[in-house]
């Protein structure tokens, strides 16, 4: 099992999910650890990403989505009556496959969270768009241009945006949802890159279908699997290395060796 | 599955039960060898060992080539890095034929010159082989048992080889050199060697079937 | 075979060939007759100067005064009820819900009903049952009525066109409903609305019987909404029907042609700017 000397950030329990009538999610147990890398692996369609939003509540925008189970994250019930939806989404941030960076200044789009939350001292907002942007690795290459617009950035470089602009609001949590997907191997070797260095300071939880990826970046792995008909199932969790060399369960194996259909 | 990873990794698998025949094919001539001697066949075994050291190389190649470009994980990486390892304890295991071969060229008439000492180096030869073809059976059938009947295989050939040592003096009242001696000591010992890496192929087996690695005892 | 493939297949091209062209000559044919007929009689006095006498020599400058008031002020009028309307429509209730798919019918089809029926409802509500009288307000609100259908409509598809990936980053970050309709959604859909605006403006520049029935046919300089005045196509009417100048009418007809085209124009420049 996941060492007991490492702290957990999120402790998600017995969690199950319906959208509507159909069941996504069933009795989906597991620990994230702070300040580490966790993956979540599993064929398509699954409900990896279904697991990942749950953690900063972006599936209540669906409608007739219908939760059971607790997800503490730090300690505090999300789904709690009290919760803050807001601030949680300001501690959990995400990434997502497409960058979507807004059609405005590169500036403005880093400083769009901030705003958000009432910033608007134009020095600070100087100095948390420089950082973010030093952090996400983009700074040297748009230091100059800040007041063009970020549509006009390549595709790698308006996902290291993305991160900036999540990284302005200071959140402890970053959740990426295939932040590869839509890349060239160079730009994606970047924000591999990237992840290691953020998750001294940061916890990492990256959706991809990229085992690969999973294996060279990640430091805990978890494999979804819904079988026919079934809704997805945490089949396995534990170390990435020792998932990828010696899985418990035979169906990560059969998955992570390319068995699979 | 990949259906050409999964030929590849098949094409691995038979290329190194080949090397296994060859190295037993070996030992057995080496087992003529000792009963009769005869320079033709000391000869032939001892060019045969460069054939394998080739073949050994080129499974090693194959085997690295698959790592680069296949990304082998969990059972399929166990499996080839094992058979890498195992290349290495059979090229080994060659080596120890060929050194035997030549410490028989310089011995030469074993037979008449002592009997008991051939009938004991025979013996162990014999035992030796049998340990190897064992490996070579549970690595072909993924057999546990047979890899967990190694150990007490290999400790019939360290009896024999302390017993060897004990009766050394035993052996022929005639004359014979110091490198005489030496000689036979070093053949013995070359077979606890073979059984010895027979064992750790064993090991290795079991590495790919239960993915831990552990002495076997 | 092929031979004949190939000749049906220029055949046609050919003969859409020929219909792009009728429709451009036609075209072509209307402005270069009316900029014929009429650019002798636009000068700068024209443009500037008051009608005098039988309404026929002098300019028409409170008449082209009118012709703003009314589009600018029923602009003014349409523009928050039509962008209010359609954010509520696509973010705030539920697309498929009954309210939404009623003010959707409705509003596509008061699209199709003729401006005259406007003009005799303006009269009827505006003009007298308010008590508006014939005036800048019972016209501007009017036109705004009319062209309502189609800013609203146009609004709506701006913001529906706006990815559904800006809107899941801005909650990503922690921004609320409005915060991401007002700051992402609106901005992203801007340039687009502003068009849908422009086009509802263009219709009421040109609108003629809805006009005439609700802002009346005096001429006058409007200062006050309360003022009543004639816009430029009522004007051009009222020449023509009345046999008083052809001249003049064409001269009206050619200034209110190249005002129109100006304004396509440079609408879209402006929304490339944004």
């Amino acid at each position: 099992m996941v060492s007991k000397a490492r702290e957990k950030i999120f402790e998600v329990k017995n969690l199950n999910l319906w959208y509507g009538k159909h069941k996504a999610l069933e009795d989906i147990s597991i620990d994230i650890i702070k300040n580490a890398i966790t993956a979540i692996i599993g064929p398509s369609g699954c409900g990896k990403s279904t697991l990942l939003r749950c953690l900063n509540r972006m599936n209540d925008l669906i409608d007739g989505v219908r939760i059971e189970g607790k997800i503490y994250f730090e300690g505090k019930d999300i789904y709690a009556e009290d919760t803050d939806v807001v601030k949680l989404r300001k501690r959990v941030g995400m990434i997502f496959q497409q960058p979507n960076p807004f059609p405005m200044s590169i500036y403005d789009n880093v400083a769009f969270g901030p705003r958000l939350h009432g910033v608007k001292d134009r020095d600070r907002l100087d100095e948390i768009v420089k950082t973010s942007l030093e952090k996400a690795s983009l700074w040297k290459e748009v230091k100059n241009k800040l007041n063009q617009s970020a549509l006009a950035l390549s595709g790698g470089q308006q996902q290291r945006l993305a991160i900036a602009r999540v990284l302005a609001v200071e959140p402890e949590v970053i959740l990426m949802d295939e932040p590869c997907s839509a890349l060239d191997p160079a730009s994606t070797q970047r924000i591999e890159d990237l992840m290691v260095e953020l998750k001294e300071n940061y916890t990492i939880v990256i959706v991809t279908h990229n085992m690969q990826q999973a294996a060279r970046v990640s430091d805990y792995t978890a494999f979804l699997l819904a079988e026919e008909n079934q809704p997805a199932r945490l089949i396995e969790y534990g170390e990435t290395g020792q998932i990828f060399t010696n899985p418990r369960d035979v169906r990560t194996e059969n998955y992570i060796t390319g068995r699979f259909g | 599955m990949r259906r050409q990873f999964k030929e590849e990794l098949e094409k691995l698998k038979s290329g190194i039960l080949e090397i296994f025949d060859e190295i037993i094919a070996q030992f057995e001539s080496l087992i003529e060898l000792l009963k009769n001697f005869n320079s033709e066949l000391a000869e032939k075994i001892l060019n045969r060992d460069d054939l394998i050291d080739t073949k050994v190389f080129k499974l090693e190649e194959e085997g690295i080539e698959l790592v680069a470009t296949q990304f082998p994980v969990a059972r399929d990486l166990r499996f080839i890095h094992s058979i890498l390892i195992i290349n290495i304890h059979l090229e080994r295991i060659g080596d120890l034929v060929y050194n035997a071969v030549r410490a028989l060229q310089r011995m030469e008439k074993l037979e008449q010159a002592d009997k008991a000492a051939q009938e004991s180096l025979v013996k162990m030869a014999e035992n030796t082989l049998s340990i190897i073809k064992t490996a070579r059976g549970a690595l072909e059938k993924n057999d546990l048992e047979l890899v967990y009947s190694l150990p007490k295989l290999d400790e019939s050939v360290d009896e024999m080889f302390k017993s060897f040592l004990k009766r050394i003096r035993d052996f022929s009242v005639k004359e014979h050199t110091l490198e005489w001696y030496l000689s036979l000591v070093l053949i013995a010992r070359y077979f606890e060697r073979a059984a010895d890496q027979a064992v750790d192929i064993g090991e290795r087996v079991a590495f790919i079937l239960t993915g831990k690695l552990a002495e076997l005892d | 075979m092929y031979r004949w493939r190939k000749f049906i297949n220029n055949f046609f091209i050919g003969l859409t060939w020929i219909a792009s062209l009728v429709v451009a000559a036609v075209l072509t044919y209307i402005i270069l007759y009316i900029a014929a007929k009429g650019v002798s009689y636009v000068n700068w006095g024209f443009i500037t100067g008051w009608p005098k006498g039988f309404e026929a020599r002098g300019g028409i400058f409170p008449i082209i005064v009118t012709t703003f008031y009314l589009t600018i002020f029923s602009a003014l009028l349409v523009t928050p009820v039509a962008v209010g309307g359609a954010v509520y429509l696509t973010e705030y209730s539920h697309p498929a819900s009954r309210f939404s798919r009623i003010i959707r019918f409705a509003a596509d089809t008061l699209s199709t009903v003729p401006s005259i029926v406007y003009g005799i409802f303006g009269f009827a509500f505006f003009v007298v049952y308010l008590g508006f009288g014939w005036s800048m307000l019972s016209g501007s609100l009017t036109l705004a009525l009319m062209i309502l259908p189609l800013v609203l409509r146009s609004t709506e598809e701006a913001i529906l066109d706006v990815p559904r990936g800006y809107r899941e980053a801005s909650y990503a970050l922690g921004a609320t409903k409005w915060q991401t309709v007002s700051r992402v959604v609106l901005k992203a859909a801007a340039p687009r609305i502003v068009t849908g605006i422009i086009l509802g403006m263009g219709r009421a520049f040109g609108e003629t019987a809805a006009v005439m029935l609700t802002a009346g046919m005096a001429i006058n300089l409007p200062v006050s909404v309360f003022d009543g005045g004639r816009n430029m196509s009522s004007h051009l009417y009222l020449l023509a029907t009345e046999g008083i100048s052809l001249e003049a009418a064409f001269g009206t007809a050619f200034l209110l042609l190249m005002i129109i085209l100006i304004f396509n124009l440079s609408a879209k420049r402006i929304a490339k700017r944004m």
